[in-house]
């Protein structure tokens, strides 16, 4: 019996290894592969809304321009992960890979040689080249992987009922103590006048990662704490170390204790933040430049004509020592070029060509804001979207899927969207006149241009320790000497060789 | 179906049952009225009202967005297609494998159960498993969203089991009437079997309608896209484009409504499959009784 | 009768010749031929899509690049296993996901098998129906969704259940953070989401009961509760056997989308299991190896417990996969 077992398990066995033979090997060439003229381009990127028809309006307009047949596979932003990886391990990977420089699957690849080092040939294409510093975040410890690609520097507003405000006589905040009034003005002297103490006064969500433009960090960077890492004394270490961070979330922490805060932040899901504002149960947001917007459109969905009364915004606020600081945006997402669809430097310059040309003044127009006359007309410096029957829509959108996969991190050339209405249009300048003076405040993450391997593999594990700490100690389940005692256990389990990792890498840049 | 049982105990139980599970259909029925709600309601309505179960005001906006661009109804046709043949096609397959492993004379039939049970507990995952697919050029195929998970093992062994509980004689029977064992398979036991043909054609068909890791894995042409992929592109990059930051500021669909219709549009159709199978359900002989 | 006695009298086995010689075994494998015919296609099947990707399990005992693939990427023997284990949230989290698969196992394992009865019990064909397709519907609506509805109707101060709940029990009740809710909210979710469509396999078995058998009972003088105990109940006895069997084989899996939306800051100690924990450290940092060793971790443990029933199965003289 057990002979006869034995043989049938070594059958099936060897079937199975005949046809791991077949799939493992991968690699080169495939579907994706370019002609030796680059006259197709096989792309995939993250995809947000519904995806463009392949020979939509915007889809013609853009191979016309740049001059290819692009064969673009939109891959839904949700599980991008998933395709990136599948993608790579197939070996069949697209001429153009838009990623995070830093995505640990990537960068892997990256270095086993999968894709074009750009690092000096970058300098070729002025289209392509950004600021130094911008350069810096999207290599991987100092090589270039990917054409950087551009993000808004600032992002961070704060966002008031105007009409709250109003009522009581108060004025936008400049500082961190004002805000505290505001907010205590807007818990206590019934800012609705309804006579009920139905309000509070600043709304948090339970959205917290360390290394974003999220309130918490905001709040943390008012006070002083680094975006995500400070240089202290030469040495690199994490905004948590600091006593500016600590100082901060005392001061929220005393606000949520005061009930100036919305009770069940620690597990308000930011699809909501919206909602509680518009109903008028919480007064101030704090997050970034494109919700006031979506506050204004929805008050005047509610009250017709006059949602412009309802929202006001500005950007980063002074903390108690008088300083201005704001946290930079880092994005460090590039547009890789494979070296299986692109073998020879030939064809990279050729491909690099295409999208230095999407990247000149008109290629940025076009990707995105499409040919003025049929899909924008320009106002003011602000484009005027075309939007009056179904296909206009679709071609809207489809230029925001299309913006996704274009590089060109410089200087920028398109036109803002401008807002329907004056009153939108007057936000939108004060945001606007707002990130300005943010810009020249930039915090920047001094870790931004490193990769640490150690951090790739328990960083987001260790991370859970801190800002779980910091949501117990501002929800008053722990004290904040138990606070301080997670910070230590984030150390011990590991986070000191985040630490001395990135200190090397930083040591080795300088 | 148990005999009427007049009793007044016997009415009492049943009303008490009835109630019970009418307040438990209720409970679980609620919310998704809610959805079909929110679907008819205006934006301003969603956010004011935590929760309700008739608009004040009906409008069809978000169904009007839905069906702006031929995508949705695209979706749905290929969605039924592949549901409809695609179970066809992993029930012939379960079953014709059943079979054979329900004989319990069958030699080697021991290892054949082992290998599929060791599936149940043990996979190559994500990676390999695509590299499969990718080198037999299903990619990109409508056959990716069937072949890969084409045999359940856990249908198998249950849909063997049931054969296992065949009377022996009547396939005795069918056999000294000269048929082969593909015959007794396609002529007896099959026909004997519509009960569970039409359940494992439910888990079949609800399995690859509401399968969106296929295609987001396998399939590249958004023009191929199922309904699924459809609904999650929907009702996820909502929050996604909230948090990156690159809400399309030119136009703004009833965001909200249009999550909630493309919720109630996926849902509907295979919901009609159910009563059309339930049939079988209450009239089919299964087993047990033609042995009685 | 058969119905209510899983367990045969009469050996279904045909009288095989007593074994012995090759020429024997050629014989018996010729004569069932045919259902050899049938087989093949499934087993194709297995060996293509499950079989030739199962290579992928030994890349628990690599250090996997996918861009390299498997022959590229260097071995690194048990290092993915011993950092498992000495992890310190190691306990913590096998806790956790035990304590809810135990759950599992005691509330929602036999809460369709009650539903089925219950409905069996339905006498209007209509209203019956009615209530089946409607207790199917959630399960139709993904985690997403699930969860979302979950935060709207459970939210702190002003969630409808949570009203609902203060007015009745009095004090506040905070369902999403308080680390004592965590477990009864998944299940509640849990038996939400699957209790109806759970009961369709159990319907399916009690199709076929004889209805002779209820008739007999009643003359008997039995009531309804005990035509259910010795009628109904026996009837589904292989079924739910061997559900129970097949559903330990993935009583580890906790659902990893259900637990990450559910968990936050405040619940993080109660709620951390093998799926979450997978994600953060292997999926986020692109470490497809350890993942790939606790997904292996779980597959051992999964093989003992379905082994384990099996046997226990078997030596109760209960139906068995084997």
């Amino acid at each position: 019996m057990t002979g006869k077992h034995l043989r049938r398990t070594g059958v099936v066995t060897a079937l199975a290894a005949s046809l791991v033979s077949v799939t493992a090997c991968g690699g080169g060439g495939g579907s994706n592969a370019l002609d030796e003229d680059v006259s197709r381009l096989t792309v995939m990127v993250q995809l947000l809304g519904q995806a463009p028809a392949e020979d939509g309006y915007v889809w013609r307009h853009v191979e016309e321009f740049a001059g290819v047949e692009l064969d673009i596979d939109f891959a839904p932003a949700s599980n991008y992960r998933d395709r990136l990886t599948t993608t790579i391990a197939s070996g069949d990977i697209p001429a153009l890979l838009v990623t995070d420089a830093k995505e640990p699957t990537f960068t892997q690849a990256a270095r086993a040689g999968a894709f074009w080092d750009l690092t000096e040939r970058i300098r070729d294409y002025p289209n392509l080249l950004p600021a130094e510093a911008d350069l810096r975040d999207s290599m991987v410890n100092g090589v270039l992987y990917g054409v950087p690609q551009w993000s808004q520097p600032i992002r961070g507003t704060v966002m008031f009922r105007e009409d709250w405000l109003a009522n009581l006589g108060l004025d936008v905040p400049e500082t961190t103590d004002e805000l505290h009034e505001v907010a205590r003005a807007f818990t206590e002297d019934d800012p609705d006048g309804n006579g009920q103490d139905d309000t509070y006064g600043l709304i948090m969500a339970s959205w917290s990662p360390l290394e974003a433009v999220t309130p918490y960090a905001q709040l943390e960077s008012w006070f002083g704490a680094p975006n995500g890492w400070g240089e202290v004394d030469g040495e690199l270490v994490p905004s948590f170390t600091t006593e500016e961070f600590f100082e901060a979330n005392r001061f929220l922490r005393g606000m949520v204790e005061d009930g100036l805060v919305n009770p069940g932040f620690a597990t308000f899901d930011g699809l909501r933040w919206n909602d509680v504002f518009v109903n008028g149960e919480g007064g101030i947001i704090i997050d970034v430049s494109n919700r006031p917007r979506d506050l204004m459109n929805a008050f005047e969905q509610r009250d017709p004509g006059h949602g412009g009364d309802y929202v006001t915004a500005t950007g980063s606020l002074l903390g108690p020592d008088g300083e201005r600081r704001a946290l930079f945006n880092h994005t460090g997402s590039v547009v890789a070029i494979s070296r299986s669809a692109v073998p020879t430097e030939e064809m990279l310059d050729r491909v690099l060509s295409v999208l230095d040309r999407l990247a000149s003044p008109e290629g940025q127009l076009l990707t995105r804001n499409g040919v003025e006359g049929e899909t924008f007309t320009e106002v003011d410096g602000y484009a005027q979207p075309v939007q009056e029957t179904n296909e206009d829509r679709t071609i809207q959108s489809d230029l925001s899927a299309f913006t996704l996969w274009q590089s060109g991190a410089g200087e920028q050339h398109w036109l803002p969207t401008r807002a329907a209405g004056a009153p939108m249009r007057q936000l939108v300048a004060t945001i606007e006149a707002a990130a300005e003076v943010d810009a020249e405040h930039a915090v920047r993450n001094p870790a931004y241009p490193y990769f640490s391997e150690v951090q790739a593999q328990r960083g987001a594990q260790l991370g859970l320790i801190v800002t779980d700490a910091r949501m117990k100690y501002l929800s008053g389940v722990i004290s904040e000497d138990e606070f301080r005692a997670e910070i230590d256990r984030w150390f011990d389990e590991g986070g000191q060789d985040i630490v001395d990792d990135i200190n090397e890498l930083h040591g080795q840049a300088n | 179906m148990a005999v009427k049982n007049n009793t007044p105990a016997g009415r009492a139980f049943d009303l008490a049952n009835a109630a019970l599970l009418i307040g438990l259909a209720v409970a679980m029925v609620l919310p998704f009225l809610y959805v079909l709600a929110g679907s008819f309601a205006t934006e301003s309505e969603i956010s004011a009202r935590p929760f309700f179960l008739w608009p004040n005001d009906i409008v069809t906006d978000a169904y009007a967005y839905v069906f702006s661009t031929d995508a949705f109804l695209r979706s749905v046709v290929i969605t039924v297609l592949v549901t409809l043949f695609g179970t066809l096609l992993q029930l012939l397959l379960t079953f014709t494998m059943a079979y054979p492993l329900a004989m319990r004379y069958l030699p080697g039939r021991r290892f054949l159960i082992n290998i599929v049970v060791f599936t149940l507990v043990f996979g190559g995952g994500l990676v390999p498993t695509y590299l499969v697919v990718d080198s037999l050029g299903l990619v990109n195929t409508y056959w990716a969203l069937v072949l890969p998970m084409a045999i359940s093992p856990f249908y198998l062994i249950i849909v063997k089991n049931f054969f296992q509980e065949l009377p022996e004689e009547l396939l005795e029977a069918a056999r000294i009437d000269g048929c082969s064992e593909i015959g007794v398979f396609f002529r007896v036991v099959l026909p004997l079997s519509k009960p569970i043909l039409a359940t494992f054609s439910l888990f079949y068909a609800v399995g690859i309608w509401n399968d969106f890791m296929s295609p987001l894995l396998y399939i590249r042409d958004s023009s191929m896209w199922t309904l699924q992929m459809l609904v999650r592109q929907v009702t996820i990059s909502t929050e996604l484009s909230n948090t990156l930051g690159s809400v399309n500021p030119h136009y703004i669909p009833p965001e909200q409504g249009v999550k909630f219709a493309t919720i109630v549009l996926a849902t509907l159709p295979i919901l009609f499959f159910y009563p059309f199978l339930q049939r079988h359900f209450a009239k089919g002989i299964l087993l047990g009784s033609v042995k009685g | 009768m058969s119905a209510i006695a899983p367990e045969r009298a009469v050996p279904r086995e045909r009288p095989a010749p007593p074994a012995g010689g090759n020429a024997r075994l050629r014989a018996r494998l010729w004569r069932y031929r045919w259902l050899y015919v049938l087989l093949a296609p499934g087993l194709i099947y297995f060996v293509v899509f499950k079989y030739a990707p199962m290579y992928g399990v030994t890349l628990a005992f690599k250090d996997y690049v996918p861009f390299l693939g498997w022959n590229e990427s260097p071995w690194v023997g048990t290092e993915h296993f011993e950092r498992l284990f000495s992890s310190p949230d190691f306990p913590r989290i096998l806790g956790n996901t035990l304590i809810l698969a135990f759950l599992h196992l005691v509330i929602v394992f036999p809460a369709p098998i009650v539903v089925a009865l219950m409905l069996n019990e339905v006498r209007r064909s209509l209203l019956k129906r009615m209530i089946q397709t409607a207790i199917y519907i959630p399960h139709f609506l993904s985690w997403a969704i699930v969860a979302s509805l979950t935060y709207l109707l459970f939210a702190l101060g002003d969630g409808p259940v949570t009203l609902l709940a203060e007015n009745v029990f009095g004090g506040p009740f905070d369902f999403l953070s308080d680390p004592g809710w965590f477990r009864p909210m998944i299940i509640l979710q849990t038996l939400w989401k699957g209790i109806g469509w759970g009961t369709i396999i159990y319907l399916a078995a009690l199709a076929g009961v004889d209805a002779n058998l209820y008739e007999a009972a009643r003359i008997d003088g039995a009531g309804r509760l005990r035509q259910t105990w010795h009628i109904t109940l026996p009837a589904l006895r292989s079924t739910i056997i061997i559900m129970l069997i097949l559903t330990s084989s993935s009583i580890m899996d906790t659902g990893f989308e259900q637990i990450y939306l559910m968990s936050n800051a405040l619940n993080r100690d109660v709620a951390d299991v093998f799926d979450t924990y997978v994600y953060f450290t292997g999926i986020e940092g692109g470490q497809y190896s350890y993942s790939t060793a606790v997904g292996l971790f779980k597959g051992i443990v999964g093989l003992i417990l379905v082994f384990g029933t099996n046997w226990l199965a078997k030596r109760f003289k209960q139906s068995t996969l084997f």
